[in-house]
């Protein structure tokens, strides 16, 4: 089923991979947009990610796009968050002190720590773990693949009902995927992670 | 915990790509798209593509050449050369690749690293660090087209790490496209210096050095001679490593 799919463009990083890996799902109505006053509505909102948060929330800001998610959010449209577009959905960041994220999903930001005997950034393929009331098709594939990561911090959800996926990093557990009713979050970036990303990207189409 | 990678590094003089030995006497060995395209045919774990004419000619890497090999890919991309300030940072980020190197940039502007980090991230920010020869710890580069640093790596790489980079590139100038195995002492003490993944490069001649980088502490392997002038793949690479019971990346 074809979908109307809007991208926001932060200005921070390319999303061309992202909208070549929504194209190669079925033929969609995508379209880029750079402020909140192009928005048309649409099925689905995407936020991408790349950047710090505070940067992010800054563009966002100043590209009008806070209420356009807002907005579309309380008509029910589905949103996805990539990278740090996940984190974004939360309600602050260790990264950026004092200033607010979006707060659609309660929950915070912070670094992941050295003690946890991994190197920082977590850089590269990993895979995930879904929880049991997942919204997904093919939870069994998932939890065999691995997907790209490259970021420093980590989501803490507040409500385990909103934690979509976890991986393990050293001796921790952190959240990989989160979710709410209309919302889905990957911490990883799918456009970044070949034929498994690619056909990850399909089952989001289809919980659409 | 992610697993360890094997990093194809093409090197380009801006148009062609082109391979040396010791950072010098860059030849051409082939057309840039077909080199990216086989390489994201193989799907490998990264691809890395550095511009090594870039700071020597005071320019940066050709922003259309990234956007070029974004498109042709669904992988991580690492991109460097002659990149000095932020501008040049954000138009390759929005080009399409995901991390992007800085060597000489950051001697030339001892704070680009930290303002990289802060704008863009850390995980964005890799700072390339080169040893002189196998034997010193004592004397770097950052590009390999310096004089000569006179500084401790060990030193440098801590810098970097608390100045915000996100990864170090290390590199041996001495052993850059010779093939004669890989310097894992300067790998193992840079690794256990600093909290940040290291991507190990120069020297690679067969999947065993591979290897033994990573158990040196390399998080991943960049590799450019290898791959270009003999039978060994990146595939073999990450088979092997995980017959020698290494975490390697779940492939189709």
């Amino acid at each position: 089923m074809p979908l109307s799919i809007e991208v926001l463009d932060l200005g921070l990083n390319n999303i061309g991979s992202l909208v070549n890996g929504i194209n190669s799902t079925g033929d969609h109505k995508v379209r880029v947009i750079n402020n909140g006053n192009e928005s048309q509505g649409s099925d689905l909102l995407i936020i991408p990610g790349v950047g710090s948060f505070g940067a992010a929330m800054e563009e966002l800001t100043n590209r009008d796009f806070t209420e356009t998610i807002y907005k579309h959010h309380e008509l029910n449209g589905r949103i996805l968050g990539i990278c740090l577009g996940m984190q974004l959905l939360t309600e602050n960041s260790e990264e950026s002190p004092g200033i607010s994220g979006l707060g659609l999903i309660p929950g915070k930001v912070q670094k992941i720590p050295n003690s946890w005997g991994s190197k920082v950034p977590h850089v590269g393929w990993d895979g995930i773990t879904l929880s049991n009331n997942n919204p997904l098709k093919n939870t069994g594939e998932w939890n065999t693949k691995d997907f790209y990561f490259v970021h420093s911090f980590r989501v803490v959800a507040e409500d385990p009902s909103n934690v979509l996926a976890t991986t393990r990093l050293g001796k921790y557990d952190f959240v990989s995927a989160i979710h709410s009713e209309n919302i889905i979050g990957f911490q990883f970036h799918p456009e970044k992670s070949s034929i498994a990303g690619k056909n990850l990207l399909s089952d989001v189409i289809e919980w659409i | 915990m992610a697993k360890v990678r094997v990093s194809p590094t093409i090197l380009t003089n801006g148009i062609s790509i082109v391979k040396g030995t010791e950072f010098n006497n860059e030849r051409t060995v082939g057309s840039f798209t077909a080199a990216v395209n086989l390489f994201a045919m193989r799907d490998v774990d990264e691809l890395t593509i550095l511009d090594v004419n870039a700071s020597r000619e005071k320019r940066h890497i050709d922003v259309n050449l990234v956007k070029l090999a974004a498109d042709s890919v669904n992988i991580p991309l690492c991109v460097g050369g002659g990149v000095n300030d932020l501008f040049t940072f954000e138009k390759l980020l929005r080009a399409g690749a995901d991390k992007i190197v800085v060597g000489f940039g950051a001697i030339e502007r001892p704070e680009l690293i930290k303002k990289l980090s802060q704008r863009f991230g850390s995980q964005a920010v890799v700072l390339s660090i080169d040893a002189k020869t196998e034997n010193s710890l004592e004397a770097a580069t950052l590009s390999g087209t310096l004089p000569v640093l006179n500084k401790n790596i060990i030193d440098l790489a801590r810098e970097g790490s608390e100045a915000g980079a996100g990864e170090i590139l290390l590199q041996t100038i001495s052993l850059e496209g010779t093939m004669r195995g890989m310097n894992n002492n300067l790998i193992e003490q840079v690794s256990s210096a600093v909290p940040i993944p290291i991507i190990a490069g120069s020297g690679a001649s067969n999947y065993e050095d591979i290897y033994q980088a990573i158990c040196s502490g390399a998080s991943s392997v960049s590799a450019g001679a290898i791959f270009q002038f003999t039978e060994h793949t990146p595939k073999g690479a990450r088979e092997y490593l995980k017959s020698r019971g290494m975490e390697t990346r779940i492939s189709y």
